[in-house]
């Protein structure tokens, strides 16, 4: 399990990479008072208090042989008067990078630009009424 | 499930409209990536469409040469390490060609996937020769998005390298699509430094 979604009326969503479990499918219209994302090293970071929240998975895949495709990062956000705050946590390690598994940096964003300056799909919760 | 990806190119010389892998599946060869590699070669009899593997002294005896005026690599040529067979993707290049390599997802993603070039596989760096030297905009690779069109004649698109990358689409896919891209090595005029280099180029999206 990756992320644990609690609503405001007290439902409960499992967030796994399992069909029928994944981010995108859970509830959408749904206030959501917390989110539990489970961290590679086995902590926890809890967003609460956003109007909307969302998660994503980052994945390279060379033209070459090996290696495989590659979960890079994974990011939880949230967003609150149209600013998204973005943890992005490491999944892979190399040898020239500061970042270790499970290490995560977090940043803010103008929320419509808060990957490559761009938005991403996938929001959950309620914003002023609407998703 | 997870979205995947699965990369394509057109071994045949049809790349307009139509010609696409969904119309013309036969027209594409699916690539083994733990095997299958790219070489950008000027070619020669043993680097060339059919024939097998080649072994480095054949690679190098079919480099480009530097010149005084900067010059394309002629070929693309994608090795089939199972069949032990090589097959020219004759839509590489600069020229018109639209329908070349597929980048097929099979299934919805979060952000735009973009197309883009590294020293290795770490992702961090691009500083060899081809892809600018420490420069981006000064990658001697050239791709351009032709998922919506072809790409017109003798374009330019966006040199990748690091940072620099293509946006494989306008928008976030909303489920399984197919997106295409075209894509050459050009060599600056007079380039003091000859190479053999091997970067790595990568696709990236994101997915809930």
């Amino acid at each position: 399990m990756i992320a644990h979604i609690k609503f405001a009326d007290n439902s409960k969503f499992e967030c796994t990479m399992e069909e029928g479990k994944r981010w995108s499918q859970a509830p959408a219209n749904k206030k959501i008072k917390q989110v539990v994302f489970v961290l590679p090293d086995g902590n926890c970071l809890v967003l609460r208090a956003f109007e909307l929240y969302n998660l994503l998975i980052e994945v390279t895949q060379d033209i070459r042989p090996i290696p495989k495709r590659k979960a890079e990062y994974l990011y939880a956000m949230g967003m609150k008067n149209n600013r998204v705050t973005s943890y992005r946590i490491s999944l892979q390690e190399y040898p020239n990078s500061r970042h270790r598994i499970g290490d995560f940096t977090r940043r803010e964003f103008e929320f419509g630009k808060e990957y490559n300056g761009g938005s991403v799909t996938g929001w959950k919760g309620v914003c002023n009424g609407t998703v | 499930m997870s979205t995947s990806v699965t990369i394509y190119v057109n071994t045949t010389p049809n790349t307009g409209g139509g010609q696409d892998r969904a119309s013309v599946p036969g027209n594409y060869l699916g690539l083994d990536l733990a095997n299958d590699k790219f070489y950008f070669t000027s070619g020669s009899s043993a680097v060339a469409d059919g024939q097998d593997e080649p072994t480095t002294a054949e690679l190098n005896e079919a480099a480009t040469l530097i010149e005084s005026t900067a010059v394309e690599v002629p070929k693309l040529i994608a090795l089939d390490k199972s069949a032990d067979l090589l097959y020219e993707i004759d839509g590489a290049g600069s020229g018109d060609d639209r329908h070349v390599i597929c980048i097929a997802f099979d299934g919805a993603t979060a952000s735009i996937p973009t197309l883009e070039a590294w020293d290795d596989s770490s992702h961090s760096t691009a500083t060899i020769h081809t892809l600018g030297n420490g420069t981006p905009a000064n990658s001697w690779i050239y791709a351009v998005k032709t998922t919506d069109a072809s790409p017109g004649s003798s374009w330019s698109g966006t040199r990748i390298a690091g940072t620099n990358k293509l946006d494989l689409d306008t928008a976030p896919l909303t489920g399984a699509k197919d997106l295409y891209f075209n894509i050459y090595v050009k060599i600056p005029a007079s380039y003091s430094t000859g190479a053999n280099e091997t970067p790595v180029l990568t696709i990236r999206y994101t997915y809930n």
